[in-house]
């Protein structure tokens, strides 16, 4: 729901009643519920996925929202590279940036298996993470990826991917999309 | 009222129109696209020539330039690292190194403080092994996977290059490339014969299985290799380096040709890309330029350079082509130097080469030719002419017309803007008789004379610089340029964050500072804008 409202709906009711229009109308469908940020519970609509990727998705879209508000192509689901399998991918500036949110659930060793799979190619990684410990040890994980990984986290990047010093690199220098 | 604009147009006459567009476009292209052969016997100075032609370009004005140089076996390329990356070494000063120069012959080192080079081979051949087994065992716990001794093989000489510590450590990312290529022919024709039983045995697998190992190994080499060679040459990538205006040298080193062949075509294809993204003028040198190693491989790659605006510069011993290609091969070069070589090649090449030559041509130099040289000044003296017609008959011999022209020669003197170089003497041939003089002659060159064929003129030249090979004032100056360069880059805000700087730590080119780089490029803050704005 906070994803329809950045769409330009002044409150959250409206938004909510605009959903609902369009499930009748057959656009969209329910996928499930999720606990949202205020711990209230919202309705996740969209493509197709599994019931434990609900929490996930819905996070996607409150950061992808920000790239649609600002007229940058981007695409999820199936319709990414379907080499690299990012969460999303973003076209910007002429180059892929590869989406990838984590929310701390993988193990060490299925994330490097993840990051390993970027290194096949030279586009950026916009990699999302929960909390800064979380982006230490990806730090130190994916160190082979030398100028391909940015890192932030999810608090920033859901309020304004765009804003001052977001992104860090590897090595702690700052830079904003 | 409106204000009446007055258009004024400037109305060139059709032919001085099609001048400047020609100087525009076709000139700057040519000039930037020559395409160069250079033949001789060892020691002839081809490699000589070629090392001039980098510094050259790497002098000439342009603002952001590609070099590509390959040499599979040579110093060349560590000379030429030498000048061109002294100073950009991380943690060390030029006059450290010239005092390390004076305590220890060479410049391969023993590092104590770090632990690495070593007295002997055997030393280093064990530590190697001894590391490569690590990284197999570390890499084949992560992945459950057993590293085939082929593949431990091919580790060697990635993890060597880090241990010897030899400057440019391009090979390893040469043997990089290789892996990924896997292709057969590269073992077909390797002369080692467990090598080749290795390789067997690998082709035997399922081909899931190859692919897991080599896999395994690139991945080894992306996680462990890669990251120290970033640091150790200063924090430059192999590519990044060529996008920021640099160069880019390999070096064979001890690796077989068979190794880097297969590489070779992939890494000039991929440096053509690269310069045609980046929109920078590129030149690719090739030592050992003959049939077994690149040649016959890039013979259709040639001709397309011109379009992508890629200078090629060649060298080989003796050119034997195949039948097939071989007349479209000699006449897709531009220009052909030939050093001291034996008759057989002499005969060879004129045999393609004669007929393209004009002999009667008025002006034996025009502006094209002056491009190709563009640190050049170029100052004509006439010869005193042997022929009496112009003494008796005001300048013209009324019985012979043709032999006024013929007998009188141009030398051409190119004095360099560049006060590093020596002078290059040159004369044109004017007659056949001339160049049957001079192609005789060929067999007994000095190292550095050559006979150049050139958009169908031939003319006699040394090498210029010659006179001193490595003269100390010259290597202060690509320091110094060098230098200067790399103070230009660290005053960019992106360059450097305060931490950093505060901590005096070496430089470190991450995700950060590529990004910031590219949307510079498209605001325009520097040359490489190439795009718009998308957002």
């Amino acid at each position: 729901m906070t994803a329809i409202q950045h769409l330009g709906y002044p409150g959250w009711q409206a938004a909510f009643r605009w959903a609902e229009k369009q499930v009748t109308y057959g656009n969209i469908k329910v996928l499930g519920k999720v606990f949202g940020s205020k711990d209230k519970m919202v309705n996740v609509y969209g493509w197709q996925c599994k019931a434990d990727q609900l929490v996930h998705e819905a996070e996607l879209s409150d950061i992808l929202v920000h790239f649609e508000a600002d007229g940058i192509p981007w695409c999820r689901g199936e319709d990414v590279d379907s080499e690299f399998r990012a969460d999303a991918d973003v076209r910007e500036y002429g180059h892929v940036f590869h989406l990838e949110l984590d929310r701390d659930t993988e193990r060490r060793r299925a994330l490097a298996r993840r990051l390993q799979v970027y290194a096949k190619g030279s586009d950026f990684v916009l990699f999302v993470a929960p909390h800064d410990r979380r982006i230490k040890q990806v730090r130190e994980i994916g160190s082979f990826l030398g100028d391909q990984l940015l890192l932030t986290t999810y608090a920033k990047a859901s309020k304004d991917p765009f804003g001052k010093n977001v992104w860090e690199d590897i090595y702690g220098n700052k830079c904003s999309l | 009222m409106n204000s009446i604009i007055a258009k004024r147009t400037i109305e060139l006459p059709a032919e001085r129109r099609q001048q400047i567009l020609t100087n525009v476009f076709v000139r700057q292209r040519t000039a930037r696209a020559k395409r160069t052969l250079r033949i001789g016997s060892p020691g002839s100075w081809k490699s000589g020539a070629s090392e001039v032609e980098a510094c050259e370009w790497w002098l000439t004005p342009f603002e952001r330039q590609g070099l590509l140089f390959i040499d599979p076996h040579g110093d060349t390329v560590e000379s030429l690292s030498r000048r061109f990356f002294a100073a950009g070494r991380a943690s060390r000063t030029v006059l450290d190194e010239l005092d390390q120069k004076k305590a220890v012959p060479g410049y391969l080192q023993y590092n104590p403080v770090q632990g690495e080079g070593f007295e002997s081979e055997v030393g280093v051949h064990n530590e190697v092994m001894r590391q490569v087994e690590i990284l197999a065992d570390e890499r084949g716990h992560m992945e459950r996977i057993n590293l085939h001794p082929f593949v431990r093989q091919w580790l060697y000489w990635p993890i060597r290059a880090l241990i010897r510590d030899r400057e440019p450590l391009r090979q390893v990312l040469a043997m990089y490339q290789v892996l990924g290529d896997r292709s057969r022919n590269l073992v077909e024709q390797s002369n080692d014969r467990a090598v080749q039983a290795a390789f067997a045995e690998l082709c035997a697998l399922p081909r899931m299985e190859i692919e897991r190992q080599v896999g395994a190994a690139r991945r080894i080499i992306e996680s462990y290799v890669v990251p120290q060679v970033r640091e150790r040459s200063g924090g430059w990538d192999w590519c990044g380096f060529l996008e920021d205006g640099g160069a880019l040298l390999i070096d064979g080193g001890n690796v077989a040709q068979e190794v880097m062949r297969p590489f070779c075509l992939n890494l000039v294809l991929r440096a053509i890309v690269y310069a045609r993204l980046r929109r920078v003028p590129l030149l690719i040198i090739i030592d050992e330029f003959n049939r077994g190693f690149a040649s016959h491989m890039m013979a259709d790659q040639i001709e397309q350079m011109a379009k992508f605006l890629t200078g090629l510069s060649a060298c080989a011993q003796a050119p034997d082509f195949p039948k097939e290609i071989e007349k479209r091969f000699w006449q897709s070069f531009q220009r052909v130097e030939l050093f001291q070589s034996s008759a057989e090649v002499l005969k060879d090449m004129l045999h393609h080469l004669w007929p393209l030559i004009d002999f009667h041509r008025e002006h034996h130099r025009d502006t094209t030719w002056q491009q190709f040289h563009d640190g050049f000044d170029e100052i004509e003296r006439e010869k005193v002419s042997r022929t009496f017609g112009k003494q008796h008959h005001g300048g013209k011999n009324p019985y012979d017309t043709e032999t006024e022209s013929t007998t009188t020669s141009t030398d051409i003197i190119l004095r360099p803007k560049y006060r590093e170089f020596a002078t290059e003497n040159i004369s044109y041939m004017r007659t056949e008789d001339q160049l049957i003089e001079a192609a005789t002659d060929v067999m007994q060159q000095a190292p550095g004379e050559r006979l150049v064929f050139e958009n169908g003129r031939a003319y006699w030249g040394t090498v210029p610089w010659l006179a001193s090979p490595f003269p100390p004032a010259l290597e202060r100056t690509y320091e110094k340029r060098f230098e200067e360069f790399l103070c230009e880059m660290r005053e960019r805000p992106y360059f450097r964050t305060p931490q950093a700087e505060a901590e005096n730590q070496p430089i470190r080119i991450g995700a950060a500072w590529r990004l910031s780089n590219i949307q510079n490029a498209l605001n325009g803050h520097s040359n490489g804008s190439n795009g718009a704005h998308q957002g």
